[in-house]
């Protein structure tokens, strides 16, 4: 098996009194799909953002392809290769939707005619290079949602964290997304996969970690998590009904 | 919300202004509006340097007219005191408020929003109490006399004609150089960081280092434009420099458009108008400015430049959609 390309050993986070993860584990391997579940509050967005760097943990570290970055800001792990999507859409408002995904590639100093190419590169591997020079705000959310992981490729990760990019959108477009992602992974991106779409995440993943109350539940190939009665109790029970 | 158009789009905004700035002092004759000519550009230069960290780094700054005092006394104290030649003043003095700048940016930039703003404010404050009591070094409230005459090399500028012809091509070089540096890679990420500073650190944009380096661009244009407005004048006291010209700039930008090109022309056409207009009432001239302040925020929030640019957008996606 592959090293692992971004790996949490032990994350502890506390808000106030809420203790929100606790001695959290996780590796993503590259070429590999790593879902993240759990119920709604059960810290897998303080996870990623304590990956991404938005948010200092209180204990554990974070390695990116074996580099200790926990102390590193967001920008320099960025340029390190990991990429993220947020839950919440984080566009740039007032930007076209081609200056969205060229900011992307700040951290490569390309000229203003490579970082342009790249962008519409990436823009047509999510067919909406015909929205280049539309502001981001006139979007539909189907559409705005696509320019997100746009941006994050122009980056060139070799990480890529994608916080719930199914949520909100249609089965057919979620499909279509679920073929983006194997797409990238088969390019040998570590994707690690936080997502409520259960079918989708089960479809797509190599390796399953069940995040409840801020602590890892069980781990595992998807067959096996899916069959984990503690998990159907705590979450995919929930998730079905 | 900031706009930087197309290259094409910013030659011509150039070229019209550089036509502008060529045939104005043409259009207004006499020294009196020559000396408001030159005050023109000094505003041009104010605003688009308030612009870059207003508009494009969306970080609403109040420390411009202190900065822009700065720059006045540091051109003024090195020409009155005959150290080095005049020259050097123009070159001094946007350095000097660029290193202070970067001293006042370092710790108020990590603060956000309004806090950033107070913190700016702060600065302004101290540098115009500065002004006026440091009185050995700048003359106190009475002013700094003993300006010299503007000499660059052959070149006598004495009268405000001449000096016009120094300030217009700085004016209009200082607005290429916010217009080349909103659309080149850092000013694409600084536009990006006003709307989501997590995703632009996820995108691996340097928020901070980059705020810093435009804070500092935005302090070395008030530099500069001090350094003109005391050659201007002959004379500087403190004045100009307090709380009322940080709310003018920052109201007189808002209301012509923050974070475009041509917010600043407008800004600074506004200031010539109301300077030629009122010149009898400058009594009236903060109750019209407030005015018309609060007629803008309310009609046109993103200033006049912005109404028209987000008309002019409205068509043609329309257009395309169709």
């Amino acid at each position: 098996m592959s090293e692992p390309l971004l790996e949490l050993s032990g994350v502890g986070k506390r808000y106030g009194g809420v203790q929100v993860l606790r001695d959290v584990s996780l590796r993503a391997r590259a070429g590999t799909v790593t879902a993240l579940i759990g119920p709604n509050g059960a810290g897998k967005s303080t996870l990623a953002n304590v990956a991404s760097g938005i948010v200092q943990p209180d204990a554990g570290t974070v390695a990116l392809a074996g580099r200790d970055v926990t102390r590193l800001p967001t920008w320099r792990r960025a340029a390190l290769g990991l990429g993220r999507t947020f839950q919440n859409l984080e566009l740039f408002e007032g930007l076209t939707v081609l200056e969205n995904v060229m900011v992307g590639a700040h951290a490569h100093g390309l000229s203003r005619r490579a970082r342009r190419e790249a962008g519409l590169a990436a823009l047509e591997r999510f067919s909406i290079a015909h929205l280049a020079h539309r502001r981001v705000e006139s979007l539909s959310f189907g559409e705005a949602k696509l320019v997100e992981p746009a941006r994050m490729l122009v980056g060139e990760p070799r990480v890529a964290i994608l916080d719930e990019p199914a949520a909100g959108l249609p089965p057919a477009s979620a499909d279509e997304l679920a073929g983006r992602i194997a797409a990238l992974t088969a390019s040998g991106l570590a994707v690690l996969l936080i997502e409520h779409n259960v079918p989708l995440v089960m479809d797509l993943s190599d390796h399953v970690v069940v995040l409840v109350g801020g602590a890892v539940l069980t781990e595992g190939p998807p067959a096996r998590v899916r069959e984990d009665p503690r998990v159907i109790d705590a979450y995919l029970g929930v998730a079905d009904e | 919300m900031s706009s930087v158009g197309e290259p094409r789009e910013r030659l011509l905004v150039l070229a019209l202004v550089a036509l502008g700035l060529l045939i104005a002092p043409f259009l207004f004759e006499g020294d009196y509006e020559h000396g408001l000519l030159v005050g023109f550009c000094v505003n041009l230069l104010l605003l688009t340097g308030l612009n870059l960290i207003n508009g494009y780094a969306g970080q609403v700054s109040l420390a411009q007219a202190g900065f822009y005092g700065l720059g006045a006394y540091v051109a003024g104290i090195l020409g009155a005191r005959a150290i080095g030649p005049v020259w050097l003043s123009f070159v001094a003095a946007p350095l000097a408020v660029a290193a202070v700048s970067v001293v006042v940016g370092l710790p108020s930039l990590r603060l956000r929003g309004l806090y950033f703003t107070m913190a700016s404010l702060g600065a302004g404050v101290v540098l115009f109490l500065l002004f006026g009591r440091a009185v050995s070094l700048t003359g106190g409230p009475n002013g700094l006399l003993g300006v010299p005459i503007l000499e660059l090399g052959p070149l006598v500028l004495d009268t405000p004609t001449r000096i016009y012809w120094l300030a217009a091509p700085l004016a209009l070089l200082g607005l290429a150089f916010a217009g080349w540096f909103a659309a080149s890679r850092w000013g694409l990420a600084i536009r990006a960081a006003a709307t989501s500073e997590p995703a632009a650190a996820a995108a691996g944009v340097p928020i901070f280092r980059l705020r810093l380096l435009t804070f500092t661009l935005s302090g070395a244009f008030a530099g500069l434009a001090g350094a003109l407005e005391v050659y201007e004048n002959g004379f500087v006291s403190p004045e100009p420099f307090g709380f009322f010209a940080a709310v003018t700039l920052l109201v007189v930008l808002t209301l012509a458009g923050v974070g475009t090109l041509l917010g600043p022309v407008v800004g600074a056409g506004l200031l010539f108008a109301f300077d030629e207009l009122l010149a009898d009432a400058s009594d009236v001239r903060p109750l019209i400015i407030g005015l018309l302040f609060l007629i803008t925020v309310q009609a046109l929030p993103h200033g006049l430049v912005g109404t028209v640019a987000d008309w002019r957008r409205g068509r043609r996606e329309a257009r395309e959609r169709r």
